[in-house]
This record gives structure tokens, C-alpha cells and sequence, in this order.
């Protein structure tokens, strides 16, 4: 564990080994001179959860489309299986995403396909050589592991705020990713809902040996899926703002006596006490 | 693309390296989305298009023939429909059709994917924009505009027989040959031109604003607004361009 300057790194389920993303140094300043993130560093390891943690307008979306290299740093570096990815030609960078999944915090699922569309999106896209039917079956496959197969004709208009994160979630892992990045998937649920997705979401992962980067603010969701995490400090964090605060496992939170740390968590988990 | 302004340089040059990618490699390009973007886009647009033609064909031979008869040369308002209809009047009609009910669709659509991340979505998949979301839709204006222009020829045709049939008491075949006598066929090529430059123009316009539009509601409803004048400006500043352009 480790607060502010030199963020530490624990021991955390699944660090052996390269580490599948790797960043370092990264900053993004806006063309206005504000600084939205300055010396962000972590790694992440094959089959562990590493959730960013941070409040609300503190740069974790941010952080996170830069991370699927939507966006564009203002210095520092993003490495997916050690590929800086933006530095990487548009083929390069493909050939990256089909090792990634993502589930954007709305679903983001396309509104004129069905479930099932939605899900085997990927798989036509890039298997356009095998069986439209095996791709529909591995489709269906998908949509059933997230308990969705007898809505697999519906379109996403017709379910669920809970069924869209399913669904969103069996197409982030429609093509066995080695990452999976997620932006706040528990947002708007609720306390039910959010910890089925959260079980589904660790369960899924581990099943198939990705490794996941979550973002979120949710502590409950936190403490239940995190194998480690960083704290992104925000506006209420002065000299903190962009840069991570404290970088360590689920216990080293809870064991951190850091100010900001404290403020987060005891701010964030009202009702669900540390222990 | 994703995040950044799209310029309309840059949506031109993406379109036509897809669409040569597409001729070498027809695979990339979705047939069946293609074919629905048509169908959406172009063949929706049939009864509206028809409707408008055929009271428009009308309404013309209706102000000719008055005009003509002053003059007692009635015979030559199927000519002069020929050439107006043709080569003016439908068209731009068309076009201004296509722009009021799909370029506001389409921009308004693109818009709400943008909004809602459904492109970021399809980036995050290895998915390339421009073939699977751009180019279907972009053919769709560029493949359905000319055809229902040429629909909508025949349609205004009819239109002014309508009022030369009872009121001048001309058969359809005298109707038919009043028309062409003196008229050029180049007239439907040069309709067919021009609405394919209309297309290209609307379909761009409706790409472009919709592929703009990063945060909200108001920003969709902006684009939806901004891409219809714009796209009438344009139409009808080409218009004024080609048809200079072929008289000089």
C-alpha cells in the first residue's frame, strides 16, 4: 500500500507476470490549461479486478477513454500487452480492441439490433468466415450466461436499466477478451441489482481469465470485486486533483489513514460500514 | 472520428477510401444493412415523392396551359413540362424531399448513437465507423436519390397529363409524343446528374452533423435543425451552379 507520491504496490490475486496493461506517467491537459490527470501510474495482472475509485468529475471516465484509446494523452503511456496503444496504426489498435471488452455505463448496446444482434455484433464483425449459425449459437451462449436467453429477441428499449448491463456485459465478452474495462456498470441500479451485476461481472471474468479495469465510485461494489485499487483525488482534493491519491489493495483502504481516503470512504459507504 | 471534430474533409476522404476498400473487397460492406438503409431512406420516401410529383406535374400544365393559351400554342405545354419537370423541377423536389424526411433522420440517429456511445461502443469492438454505420447510409442517398428522381419524372409526367387529358382533350400517346417532340433525352441523364450530386451533398450534410454531436439532447435537435438548412442551401445553391453551368 501506499499514499500519494510513490503509489505501492501489493501483493493482489493474479500478479504474476507481465502485467496485461501498463500505465505510466499519463497526463491529460485540456487545450484550456486544465489539468484533468497528471502522473497516473498502475499495472494490472492477468485475472484480478482493479477498480479506479474516485468521485465524481475526478477524471475516471476520463482516464478510462484513454485508456481504450478514445482518447489521447497529453503525455504518458497506455501498453495492452505491452503495445503502447497510441502510438499503434488504426490496424494495430483493432487488433487491441478485439483482446478488450468494454461496458459502457449506459449498455451502449445498438438500438436497432436485438439482444442477440447486439451480442453477436462482434462475432459477424470479425468472423466472417464461420457459420452465421455457430456465431448465432455462441451468441445465444453468451446472452445465457448472463441469464438473458429468452429475451434474446428484444430489442434494448424493451428491458431493463439491470438487463442492459447483462446484456452489455455478454457482448463486452462475446470474443473471450484478455481485458475487460467497465465505466461505473452498478451506476443507477439498485442495491439488489448492482450486486447480482457485480457477482455476474467477477464470476464471467474469472471464467474466461480476463483480467478487468472497473471504474466506479460505488464502495460496496469496490470492497466486494476489487483485487486492488487506485483513489483518483477530485475538485475537493486540492493539490490532489488528477493524481491518485493512494494505490493498494481492498485492506490497505480500509487500513489507510490518509484524510482523503477516509473522507471517500466514509462519504461514499453511508450505510455499509468498513468492517 | 470517435471524439475529436469530424471535418468535412475527413469524412469525404474516410467515404471514398472506404468505398474504393468496398469495391475491392465487397465483403466489408454489410449487404443487408445497406439494403435496409435503401429501404429507410430511399423507397419510404416513394409515396411522399410521388404524391408531390404528380400534383406538382399538375399544377404546372395547369399555369402553362393558361399561359399558352393566350398565345394559342397549347400543344407545346407537354414539352415545356418535359424540360421543366425534368431537368428543374423534380429534381430538386426530390431532394428537398429526401433532406426534409431522412437527412433530419439520419443526423438525428448518428447523433443519438454518439450521445448514447453507441459508436464509441462499436470503436471499442474493432469495429470500423465508417464501413459499417457511414457508408450504408451514405449509399443509400447516393443509390435511392436518383431512382425515386427518375420515379418522381415519370410521376410528374403523369401529373400534367392529368390536366392536358380532359382539359385540351390530348390522348396520352399525343401526350407522350407532344413531350418528347423537340425534347432531349439528355434531360433524364442530366436529372440523374444532378441528383446524384444532391445526394452526395444531402447524404454528407446529414453524416457529418450527425457524426458531430457529442453531448445531449439539445446538441441532436441543434444538428437535426442545422443539417436540414444546410442541406437545402446547398441543394439549392448546386442547382443554381449546374444549371448556369449547362445553359452557358
Amino acid at each position: 500500500m501506499s499514499e500519494v507520491a510513490e503509489p505501492e504496490e501489493t501483493t493482489g490475486a493474479g500478479q504474476t507476470g507481465l502485467p496485461i496493461l501498463e500505465v505510466a506517467d499519463l497526463g491529460l491537459t485540456y487545450p484550456n490549461g486544465r489539468e484533468v490527470l497528471n502522473g497516473v501510474s498502475f499495472q494490472v495482472f492477468a485475472e484480478e479486478t482493479f477498480v479506479i475509485l474516485g468521485g465524481s468529475g475526478c477524471g475516471k471516465s476520463t482516464l478510462l477513454n484513454i485508456l481504450i484509446g478514445v482518447l489521447q494523452p497529453s503525455c504518458g503511456r497506455v501498453r495492452v500487452t505491452g503495445q503502447d496503444i497510441h502510438r499503434l496504426h488504426p490496424a494495430e489498435l483493432k487488433s487491441i480492441h478485439l483482446q478488450c471488452g468494454m461496458l459502457f455505463q449506459s449498455g451502449a448496446l445498438i438500438e436497432s439490433l436485438s439482444l442477440l444482434e447486439n451480442v453477436g455484433l462482434p462475432l459477424r464483425q470479425h468472423y466472417r468466415r464461420v457459420a452465421g449459425d455457430v456465431l448465432e449459437e455462441t451468441a445465444r451462449l453468451k446472452l445465457r450466461m448472463v441469464g438473458l436467453e429468452d429475451h434474446a429477441d428484444k430489442r434494448p428499449s424493451g428491458i431493463s436499466g439491470g438487463m442492459k448491463k447483462r446484456a452489455a456485459l455478454a457482448r463486452a465478452l462475446a470474443l473471450d477478451p484478455l481485458l475487460v474495462f467497465a465505466d461505473e456498470p452498478t451506476s443507477g441500479l439498485d442495491p439488489v441489482s448492482t450486486q447480482e451485476i457485480d457477482d455476474l461481472f467477477i464470476r464471467l471474468t474469472r471464467r474466461i481469465g480476463a483480467a478487468a479495469v472497473v471504474v466506479t465510485h460505488d464502495i460496496a461494489s469496490f470492497f466486494r470485486i476489487a483485487n486492488r485499487a487506485i483513489l483518483l483525488g477530485g475538485e475537493r482534493d486540492g493539490e490532489y486533483r488528477g493524481r491518485v491519491i493512494m494505490q493498494g489493495s481492498r485492506d490497505d483502504f480500509r487500513a489507510s489513514s490518509h484524510p482523503a481516503v477516509q473522507r471517500f470512504l466514509n462519504t461514499s459507504l453511508g450505510a455499509h460500514p468498513l468492517s | 472520428m470517435i471524439t475529436g471534430k469530424l471535418t468535412y474533409f475527413r469524412l469525404v476522404t474516410e467515404l471514398g477510401v472506404s468505398g474504393v476498400r468496398t469495391l475491392l473487397r465487397p465483403s466489408t460492406l454489410s449487404l443487408d444493412d445497406t439494403v435496409a438503409q435503401m429501404r429507410s431512406i430511399g423507397a419510404g420516401a416513394v409515396p411522399t415523392a410521388g404524391l408531390i410529383a404528380v400534383t406538382a406535374g399538375f399544377i404546372l400544365a395547369l399555369v402553362l396551359e393558361v399561359q399558352l393559351s393566350q398565345v394559342g400554342k397549347v400543344e407545346m405545354v407537354p414539352s415545356l413540362l418535359w424540360v421543366i419537370l425534368t431537368e428543374q423541377v423534380v429534381p430538386v423536389g426530390v431532394a428537398l424531399i429526401f433532406t426534409g424526411r431522412s437527412v433530419s433522420a439520419v443526423a438525428a440517429e448518428l447523433g443519438s448513437m454518439q450521445v448514447s456511445e453507441e459508436v464509441k461502443a462499436l470503436f471499442t469492438m474493432g469495429i470500423d465507423i465508417t464501413p459499417y454505420l457511414l457508408l450504408p447510409r451514405f449509399l443509400g442517398f447516393q443509390i435511392m436519390l436518383p431512382m425515386v428522381t427518375l420515379l418522381g419524372i415519370y410521376a410528374a409526367l403523369f401529373g400534367g397529363w392529368l390536366l392536358c387529358g380532359p382539359v385540351l382533350r390530348m390522348s396520352l400517346s399525343d401526350y407522350i409524343f407532344y413531350a418528347l417532340d423537340g425534347s432531349r433525352f439528355t434531360s433524364v441523364l442530366v436529372a440523374l446528374g444532378k441528383s446524384a450530386l444532391f445526394g452526395f451533398i444531402i447524404a454528407t450534410t446529414a453524416l457529418y452533423k450527425g457524426m458531430n454531436v457529442r453531448h445531449g439532447s439539445r446538441e441532436i435537435s441543434e444538428a437535426t435543425t442545422q443539417s436540414v438548412v444546410v442541406a437545402v442551401i446547398m441543394v439549392t445553391l448546386a442547382d443554381a451552379a449546374v444549371t448556369a453551368l449547362e445553359l452557358t
